[in-house]
Formats: C-alpha cells, structure tokens, sequence
C-alpha cells in the first residue's frame, strides 16, 4: 500500500551548482503541508551561509524583504541564543565550511504554500557542524509575510559562491 | 514515489541495553526512529551509541551533544557535551509506568564520507521533580564510518519496557 509522504522532487548536487530548487515546475499542489529534508549539505568555499527562499508562482526565488524568523539556536560551544529577525530578503541556514564533517542536515515543513490568501509560514529543525567545526542548529521558524501561492523552495550560497555537495528533498503529506 | 518506509523494530524488557542491528543501509540518507518507552529502572537520564559496519558500539570520544530541556515546573535548562563516548539525555528516567515518548532522527549514518548527524525531541514526567519534561537535542558523531545500528542504555539501571521502531524515508 502506498504511503502517505509522497516524494515531489529530489535535488542530489555532486558538483558546484549556484542555486537548487525544490519544485518549481515539479510542484505539486495537492498538499496542505509539505517536508523538506537536507542532507550532508556542503559548501564550496570556507564560511559560506546558505540561503533559503521562496519559490513564486513563476518558478523564481522570492527576495522580497519579507521574510520574518525566530528560533532557538542549541550549540556546544557556548550558551544558547535567541535568533530573530524582520523583514530580511532570505533566510538563513547555516554559516558552513568546508573542513571535514563541515556540513548542514535538518527537516523543513512548509505550510500554506498553495494559499494566496495567506502568508506562507516554515517550521523547521537543524543539525549542523559549521565553519567552525562545531555543532549548532536551529529550532523554530520562518514566515514570507506575502499572500501568495508558493511553489517550494530555493537553495543558494552567500555572496554568489556555490553548493558543493547535498541531497535536497521535497515530499507531500498525503491525507 | 516516497515513503516513510517501516525498517525493524526491536524490543527488551528489563535489560542492560538494546540494540537494533543493521537498520541503515544505503536506501536512505534520513532515518526516523520513535520510541514509545513504557518504563525503565532508574531516573538516570538515557542514552545511545551509533553502531559500527561490524555491529560492534562506535565508544570513541567523538560525540557532540547540545540539548536544551523544557520543564513544566521549572525553568529551562541548558546542556552542552562534547567528546562524550554516547549520545545522551534522551530523558531523564522514568521509574514508573507512566510513559516516555522520543522521537530520534537520524542524518546519513551509512554513508563512510561524512559525519552522522542527529536530533531527537523527548516528552516525559520528571520523575524526581514531579513535572512534564522534554527534551530538544542535537547531536554530531563526529567519525567519517559507516555505521548499522543502534544500541540504547540508561546511565543506570536497566530497560524496563523499551521498544524502538526505525524508519527510512525515501
């Protein structure tokens, strides 16, 4: 018997790409809530952030200023922090290098994505060992607060540097 | 097509650890693990070691760990762990009937060329203290191997009731 998350798209980078994105033309807009996982993601060039965004209506990454984010940051090296922002162009995920381990993995959920009439809201929570070589992650959220359809997500490294390596996946939850 | 694909199970009663062998494999670069603990034997917290190509518990000091606990009765918590030779504080213990919930998850733990990555959340009543509390935890092994399974301790005491379910998703 079928399952109930059901794979949409699936990005596997094994050489240097400037962006991924997750959707776009493959979206399916059957679901209510979508997951998205990241794994062994690495980057190119040392101390590089990855960057999410918003996939639009017309297949193009949002850079808007209009993502909000809170979440709580757990790392090993020091005391936890708050992480909050407004009206920021992207989101951002991580601070990676690209010393051995060096790598981003977590899972997303998408809500309200196939919506105009609401903002399109992401939980998330991530593992991380970064530039740094240590482990750090973030627990909470992000909201894109325009009332839009959006149609996934988009992958890209900070100042125009590229994604080394990593499997991006996209999955419907099936009612 | 995708699934969140039922992988092995495997369960103990009253016993020093369990182990659940050869649950990764290279079908899947996510796993999710649930564990719906009914009881174990002591309020000393619990905790797990990644399992090596041979079956054998990976007991290098090479765990890193940052979990931050969530307490009804009290306030948050802070801990942060590294080059343990075990992942930890999944709970706190449980020395009665009333339940333990955890959900572990696990990032690319077969795949020799990175490190094993992993997060859990947990839902439990502090026993000593009296309360509700949960666990948010992140976790890095930091060992480029391939790796199995799973074994699962408490810090002392045995696995009273202990059920563990892997999952692949795919």
């Amino acid at each position: 018997m079928a399952g109930s998350l059901i794979k949409i798209d699936e990005e596997i980078v094994t050489s240097a790409v400037a962006s991924v994105t997750l959707g776009g033309a493959n979206w399916d807009s059957s679901y209510d809530v979508y997951m998205v996982t990241i794994n062994n993601v690495i980057s190119t060039t040392n101390a590089r952030i990855l960057y999410a965004r918003i996939l639009k209506n017309d297949n193009t990454a949002d850079s808007t200023a209009n993502y909000d984010r809170a979440f709580k940051v757990l790392r090993t090296d020091t005391t936890f922090t708050n992480a909050s922002s407004t009206n920021q162009t992207e989101f951002g995920v991580e601070d990676l290098g690209t010393a051995t381990g060096e790598s981003a993995n977590g899972i997303f959920y998408l809500y309200n994505f196939n919506n105009a009439s609401e903002y399109n809201f992401c939980t998330f929570e991530l593992t991380n060992f970064d530039q740094a070589a240590r482990l750090i992650g973030g627990q909470g959220g992000f909201v894109h607060t325009v009332s839009q359809n959006a149609k996934g997500l988009e992958f890209h490294m900070e100042a125009s540097d590229t994604i080394a390596s990593g499997t991006f996946t996209l999955f419907g939850l099936k009612k | 097509m995708g699934n969140l694909e039922f992988i092995k199970s495997a369960s103990g009663t009253s016993v020093s650890s369990l182990s659940v062998t050869d649950c990764f494999s290279a079908d899947y670069d996510v796993y999710e693990v649930f564990i719906p603990t009914d009881d174990l034997s002591s309020t000393v917290d619990t905790r797990f070691r990644l399992l090596d190509s041979g079956g054998s518990e990976v007991t290098a000091t090479s765990y890193d760990i940052a979990t931050l606990t969530l307490r009804a009765g009290a306030s948050f918590a802070e801990e942060r762990l590294t080059s343990q030779d075990h992942f930890r504080s999944l709970t706190a213990g449980n020395n009665t009937t009333v339940g333990v919930g955890i959900l572990l998850r696990i990032f690319n733990p077969y795949d020799s060329g990175s490190y094993t990555f992993s997060m859990w959340q947990s839902s439990f009543k502090q026993e000593t203290l009296g309360y509700l509390e949960g666990r948010k935890s992140i976790g890095v092994l930091k060992q480029s191997a391939q790796h199995t399974g799973l074994s699962f301790y408490n810090g002392s005491g045995t696995l009273d009731s202990f059920e563990v379910s892997v999952y692949g998703v795919k």
